[in-house]
């Protein structure tokens, strides 16, 4: 191997044990903003953006290395940056599936104690009202004993939730 | 020759060491050396570190980013060689005062900016959610968790809403109240 091989290598090992550290902080970071807070969807789409960026930040620092390099290295050795470029790529989208799972899975849970916690009742008569059958946005509700149309609404977490996904 | 000339020098010298000091932040990972930094490693006839001299170093000194400390040395000592050289015809031009003004700085030159340059190199890298953190504490919607219901009302004869219409079933009044 020689020095600009050399070179090569030990610039690629080093951006792959970066795009670790990265992840493994990122990772780490969006569960305590998660368990923290989720009505409020700001923190997250904050700290998923500084991740995302990092992540490109560093894939962009491949192509040029490979630049001032390429005179002195074998043609064959750039797919190994492409290579990167492409862990890279896929690493960020993982790291964007993986969040917004456990984010939907912290407001599905806000959303059960929402639904445990509401005694609906007629604003009118104050008897008890059903449950509507679509919890996620806003629905008249009839009294069964007065006849009274209750617009109920959804409890914020449920709201942003959203329709089930299928 | 001026104090005029003195100044131009000398905001030339104060310029190229801003520029070594940021060149050699910017680098990252932490010693490496593209491009940009082996021109000041050549323009300043600074030996480069070998790769596996490079990393110990920089993994000693524990710098999070930047050149390697030793190089970064050698560039700034040269630098202030040079600009004792280049202002001492100068000097003459300068009031006695401004005269020991600069030779105390140019002694103090490379080491002020040498330790200033080790600081930036090796302190501890933001941690990537302060700003995130701090808007989850607050907490902005903690408010809005209860859902309620309400029935819509006439404002004419304060009937309840009994269908989809919005309008009263009793007075045809528009239902714009609520209870």
């Amino acid at each position: 191997m020689n020095e600009a091989e050399q070179r090569w290598s030990t610039f690629l090992g080093k951006v792959r044990a970066r795009l670790g550290e990265i992840l493994e902080e990122a990772d780490a970071g969006l569960d305590d903003i998660i368990a923290t807070e989720v009505l409020d969807p700001g923190p997250m789409s904050a700290a998923q953006n500084e991740v995302k960026a990092r992540l490109h930040a560093l894939q962009e620092k491949i192509g040029p290395a490979w630049t001032r390099l390429e005179a002195e290295l074998p043609s064959e050795l750039e797919e190994q940056g492409r290579a990167l470029e492409s862990e890279i790529l896929t690493a960020i989208e993982a790291f964007e599936t993986r969040t917004d799972k456990k984010y939907r899975a912290r407001l599905w849970e806000l959303a059960q104690a929402e639904q445990k916690d509401r005694k609906l009742v007629c604003s009118k008569c104050a008897a008890p009202l059903p449950e509507p059958a679509v919890k996620h946005r806003v629905e008249n509700v009839t009294c069964t004993h007065c006849q009274a149309v209750n617009t109920v609404r959804p409890g914020l977490a449920m709201a942003m939730l959203g329709p089930p996904k299928r | 020759m001026s104090a005029d000339a003195f100044l131009q020098e000398w905001t030339r010298i104060t310029t190229e060491l801003t520029q070594v000091v940021e060149t050699a932040l910017d680098v990252e990972p932490p010693g490496e050396c593209p491009e940009a930094w082996a021109r000041w490693l050549t323009r300043f006839e600074v030996p480069r570190l070998d790769e596996e001299r490079r990393s110990e170093e920089v993994r000693e000194a524990k710098q999070t980013k930047g050149a390697p400390l030793r190089e970064v040395q050698g560039c700034l000592e040269s630098l202030a060689r040079e600009a004792s050289a280049r202002l001492a015809p100068l000097r003459k031009t300068l009031s006695a005062e401004q005269a020991a003004l600069v030779e105390r700085s140019l002694h103090t030159f490379a080491s002020t900016a040498f330790e200033h340059y080790k600081t930036k190199a090796t302190e501890k890298k933001k941690k990537m959610f302060g700003a995130a953190k701090a808007l989850a504490n607050q907490h902005q919607y903690g408010g809005f968790g209860a859902s309620t219901g309400y029935v819509l009302t006439c404002v004419t004869c304060r009937a309840p809403r009994l269908g989809e219409s919005l309008t009263c079933a009793f007075c045809g009044g528009e239902l714009a109240g609520v209870s």
